[in-house]
């Protein structure tokens, strides 16, 4: 299930990369916006991405940068969404 | 944070990061390598304001698991004695009653956040409104106080209730934070001592919280020794960059500014004088010097100003990172930048962090939410526009505390042009950026590549030298707006 979230995480954010950016060298936990692969205008596209492929409602939590600072940490977003969400 | 502009030798860029280099980063971990890096901070703080935080940072180094409680209760207590030094404050029982009353309201927001799922669902909706609606009733209580409570300056009373009420006003966005991080569940193991590292802060003489949360601290805490020193060397490196710019800026305003400063006549025949904006906007027509001064002005100065910026955060920065908290920096490389957006993300970086946790996402979470284009243009106006207004309309809250709310056109009618156009600038710079992004990368021949670079450059500088003619001391709407007519050769 998350190798699956990965995949399309990955694939989204080659659609938002910098221009002079590649992804070959990513690593799950590496900072997007530190390293430079992204700038501040891609996170409000993945917040939208987060919201509409995994139906994650930021407008209860708001939203944590944090949250969208690598892979690694989206993964982990959407492990305590779905958390969330089945024990409702 | 990238580059803005490819750097043409890699030597260069091994020596600018020095604070990288592994060998270093492995000597600095080792007792002599922290004897070493003590030793030269103590020379670069010295003495500055921030020295009395150098024992606290290395007892911090030493303890690296209490971090979070030196930072609180040390930097806590010199925030509040600074603050009772300024007051002039000596009576040791209101001394107490203040500390008192100022972490009391911190520990009651502190329950409000921790206990948050349990709060009434109007509260919950809404805290950071509800925030700020009490600090507002607070104002707006005082004409109902006894007769003359304002108007007494030698009442104890008053004395100290406003301030305490500055001192509330002064961390609001801080206990803003502190909601956030309730609302997030994150507070349910919290201690609130932890909390006391931010919400009471030594580092920062602004409302803007640097190094934000707790939350953002945590994630960029250091957590092994080489970590340690490794966001040591930052810091260090930080605080050399403040102390060079704090040489150069007093040199800069010698050379340039020498005529508004009134010396030096020798170097003032050597080189063309130029004038601050806030001097230039009050000068009539007939006073003002060539065009190509004027324009020569606009962009020194707004250097000049970035400058300064710069050295008040990196102090707090190099502080913090010194203290193991490897956060961002606050000013980047503004002037290099090739867009309005990345100049506002990387000018003042914890102020526009600000604008965008309490303004940006809230409005963009919850407006428009089927129209990214509107969703982007409403959201970036209520943080560049409005949020930013608001900001500078509660700095000065310890003035409507003295002397009540007289919102006149001419005092804030400037700030919120300024506010206005910068939203605009960085909704249509958003735009730009997205449709770049979509189309493939232009090739250009290292000469062109950097003559684009420039050109971009060029536009950034023109765009925020202009805007600032609307944000500076003295502003005053038709003036500054006059003003800028005059620099394309209209006077009226």
């Amino acid at each position: 299930m998350m190798n699956n979230h990965r995949d399309r995480i990955v694939t989204f954010l080659k659609t938002v990369l910098r221009p002079s950016a590649s992804l070959d060298q990513l690593q799950d936990h590496d900072n997007l916006v530190q390293t430079g692969y992204i700038d501040s205008l891609a996170m409000l596209e993945i917040v939208a991405f987060l919201e509409s492929e995994f139906a994650v409602d930021f407008s209860e939590s708001g939203v944590n940068p944090v949250d969208l600072e690598s892979v690694d940490a989206m993964l982990a977003l959407l492990a305590r969404h779905q958390a969330a969400s089945a024990s409702h | 944070m990238t580059n803005p502009l490819p750097l043409p030798f890699p030597a260069w860029r091994t020596l600018s990061q020095w604070h990288e280099n592994q060998r270093l980063i492995d000597f600095v971990a080792t007792t002599p390598g922290q004897i070493a890096l003590w030793s030269v901070c103590l020379l670069l703080l010295y003495p500055g304001e921030y020295l009395p935080l150098l024992p606290l940072m290395i007892l911090a180094s030493r303890l690296p698991g209490q971090r979070f409680p030196i930072l609180s209760l040390g930097g806590g207590t010199l925030f509040l004695w600074k603050r009772f030094q300024e007051m002039h404050f000596t009576a040791p029982l209101w001394i107490v009653a203040d500390t008192l009353c100022i972490v009391g309201i911190l520990w009651l927001f502190f329950q409000v956040a921790r206990n948050y799922t349990a709060l009434p669902k109007w509260l919950r909706n809404s805290p950071q409104i509800v925030l700020h609606a009490l600090l507002w009733l607070c104002l707006a209580a005082i004409p109902f106080f006894p007769s003359g409570f304002r108007h007494d300056p030698d009442s104890s009373l008053y004395l100290h209730f406003s301030f305490c009420l500055s001192i509330f006003s002064f961390l609001i966005w801080r206990i803003g934070m502190m909601l956030y991080a309730g609302k997030r569940g994150q507070l349910k193991n919290a201690r609130f001592v932890d909390h006391l590292s931010y919400t009471l802060p030594y580092l920062g003489s602004t409302q803007v919280p640097f190094g934000k949360g707790l939350d953002y601290l945590n994630s960029k805490q250091a957590k092994q020794v080489l970590d340690l020193a490794k966001s040591q060397l930052a810091g260090l490196k930080l605080l050399l960059l403040a102390m060079l710019w704090q040489v150069l800026l007093p040199l800069m305003d010698r050379l340039t500014f020498s005529v508004a400063n009134h010396d030096h006549a020798a170097i003032r025949s050597l080189l063309p004088q130029l004038y601050h904006i806030d001097l230039l906007t009050t000068l009539p027509v007939n006073q003002l010097p060539p065009l190509s001064i004027l324009w020569s002005s606009l962009f020194v100065d707004m250097i000049y100003e970035t400058t300064q910026l710069a050295i008040t955060g990196h102090l707090i920065v190099g502080c913090l990172r010194l203290f193991g908290f490897n956060i961002f920096r606050n000013t980047y490389r503004p002037l290099l930048t090739q867009s309005l957006v990345d100049f506002w993300n990387q000018y003042y970086y914890y102020f526009k962090e600000l604008l965008v946790d309490f303004f940006f996402f809230p409005a963009y979470l919850s407006l428009f939410k089927n129209n990214l284009k509107l969703r982007i243009f409403t959201a970036t106006m209520a943080s560049a526009c409005l949020g930013n207004f608001y900001y500078h309309l509660l700095q000065h809250f310890d003035i409507y505390i003295a002397r009540g709310v007289h919102l006149t056109f001419e005092k804030f009618a400037s700030y919120l042009f300024y506010s206005v156009i910068l939203g605009f600038g960085i909704f249509y710079s958003m735009l730009k950026t997205q449709q770049r992004r979509t189309l493939p990368a232009p090739v250009y021949t290292p000469r062109m590549a950097y003559l684009v670079a420039l050109r971009n450059i060029a536009g950034v500088w023109l765009f925020f030298s202009l805007l600032r003619i609307w944000d500076h001391p003295s502003s005053h709407f038709l003036q500054d707006t006059r003003f800028f007519f005059t620099l394309f050769g209209i006077s009226f």
